[in-house]
């Protein structure tokens, strides 16, 4: 055992003995170097074909990890967030995310959409903050948890991050599924909706003398289109409560004629004043077409908003009778 | 003694429900063992012979635990090839062995008497 300090057994040892407490660590190291030697002896005889070098190799293989092996010495905890803990962390970080990342990143993009930004700096501006939120929250998150793990914190504490589950934790159950069909047709159609709006000012369908104009007024985007682009969030994350609830109930039947009513209000407002339409693709149209009339699209526009609001709102509550006349499973 | 049994079950499942039911036993074999003043690799190869697979990295450390307990007493012996620690069980640890194999007996027979 007098072999110079490159042996891998030697590096193994003082891999893993480094990591003990002083006093252990003279013993330990002698009780592992034995343990090696032994094993390497016997492994030479078990198969004598072997060379030396490649049963020491074996022999260390065995052991594994040296950070492993000194947590087994030490009684080191080898996780930065145990079971116990996990849930919690999961619960508050997605809580937190979901909360916070949206509503930052929507609002730093209003902002800069006031400030008449360029639209595609609004865009990369909004990505990056919602890229360092998300790396802030996740980090110092977990840093709190890692410190209830490590027994770093109070009682009080505890309680406040709801790591000690208790049985009145539990929701409530929902009765039934809500459809998750239905819920992944209306989120499609309003991210459609979302990016049709985007794409007739990013890529314009209609030109004018070679000039291509959007469809809508561009004009619009410092007033009411970020307007729009927050309801049809807002209208996601109600379809995600619908079918988290297990589908239509009263309340929801009542919160989707409001709603409606907030997302009819600005199509029929810039309908009925006609704006919504931008004058250039007016007189694009009409090149091609010119019977086209914008006085009557706007009216039509304003037309379908409420009865799209009224279908909706009535077929809200068809729902909650149909749901409630259903057997329930 | 099971053969039947045994060649009707997945080989994989049997042996994972063995393990876990020896990985707990561990702590007797090593304390009846260690009767007779035994170093740590030699304790391997004599439990490995009787059937139970632990690993060096599991039994080096849970000797320095059971020493710790007071259920062990350990000795540097310097006269053969190399030095090598030995361990042998105290009157406590040896009180301990009384006490699990007198509760593995009720768990035997406890599970006896619910087939």
């Amino acid at each position: 055992m007098s072999a110079t300090t490159t042996t891998l057994a030697e590096r193994y040892v003082h891999a893993v003995t480094r990591q003990l407490p002083e006093e252990q660590r003279a013993d330990v190291a002698d009780e592992l170097r034995a343990s090696i030697a032994d094993r390497v002896e016997s492994l030479l005889e078990e198969r004598p074909d072997l060379d030396p070098h490649a049963a020491e190799r074996e022999a260390v293989a065995e052991l594994g990890e040296p950070t492993t092996l000194a947590g087994a010495y030490t009684g080191r905890r080898l996780q930065l967030i145990g079971p116990e803990v996990y849930p919690a962390w999961e619960r508050t970080v997605r809580a937190i995310l979901l909360v916070a990342v949206p509503v930052s990143t929507l609002a730093f993009a209003a902002v800069q959409v006031a400030l008449d930004e360029p639209f595609g700096e609004v865009v990369g501006g909004a990505v990056w903050v919602a890229l360092s939120l998300v790396v802030h929250i996740v980090f110092w998150t977990t840093l709190v948890f890692v410190l209830v793990e490590r027994g770093g914190a109070t009682d009080s504490v505890r309680e406040s991050l709801d790591v000690d589950w208790s049985p009145d934790d539990l929701p409530d159950a929902p009765q039934r599924r809500g459809s998750l069909g239905d819920l992944v047709a209306t989120l499609t159609f309003q991210a459609l909706l979302a990016g049709l709006l985007v794409w007739q000012q990013v890529r314009p369908p209609l030109s004018l003398d070679g000039v291509d104009v959007p469809v809508l007024d561009p004009d619009l985007w410092r007033s009411w289109f970020p307007v729009i682009l927050v309801l049809l969030v807002v209208e996601a994350g109600f379809e995600v409560v619908k079918y988290r609830t297990g589908g239509w109930t009263t309340r929801l039947a009542v919160a989707n004629v409001a709603l409606g009513a907030l997302f009819a209000l600005p199509f029929v407002h810039l309908g009925l004043t006609e704006q919504l339409l931008n004058p250039d693709a007016v007189l694009a149209i009409q090149q091609d077409w010119p019977g086209f009339s914008s006085d009557t699209t706007h009216g039509v526009v304003a037309l379908v908003a409420v009865a799209i609001w009224l279908w909706d709102s009535v077929d809200g509550f068809v729902r909650v009778r149909r749901a409630q006349g259903a057997p329930t499973l | 003694m099971t053969h039947t049994i045994v060649s009707v079950m997945d080989d994989d499942v049997l042996a994972g429900h063995l393990q876990e039911l020896r990985r707990g036993t561990v702590v007797m074999a090593a304390l009846a063992t260690l009767t007779r003043p035994t170093y740590g690799y030699a304790l391997l190869e004599t439990l490995a012979a009787a059937g139970f697979a632990v690993e060096g990295n599991t039994l080096y450390p849970l000797l320095r635990r059971l020493e710790k307990q007071g259920l062990l007493t350990s000795e540097w012996n310097t006269e053969e090839s190399r030095p090598r620690k030995f361990y042998e069980v105290s009157d406590e640890g040896r009180a301990l062995l009384d006490a699990l194999l007198a509760e593995w007996q009720t768990l035997h027979t406890s599970v006896e008497s619910l087939r």
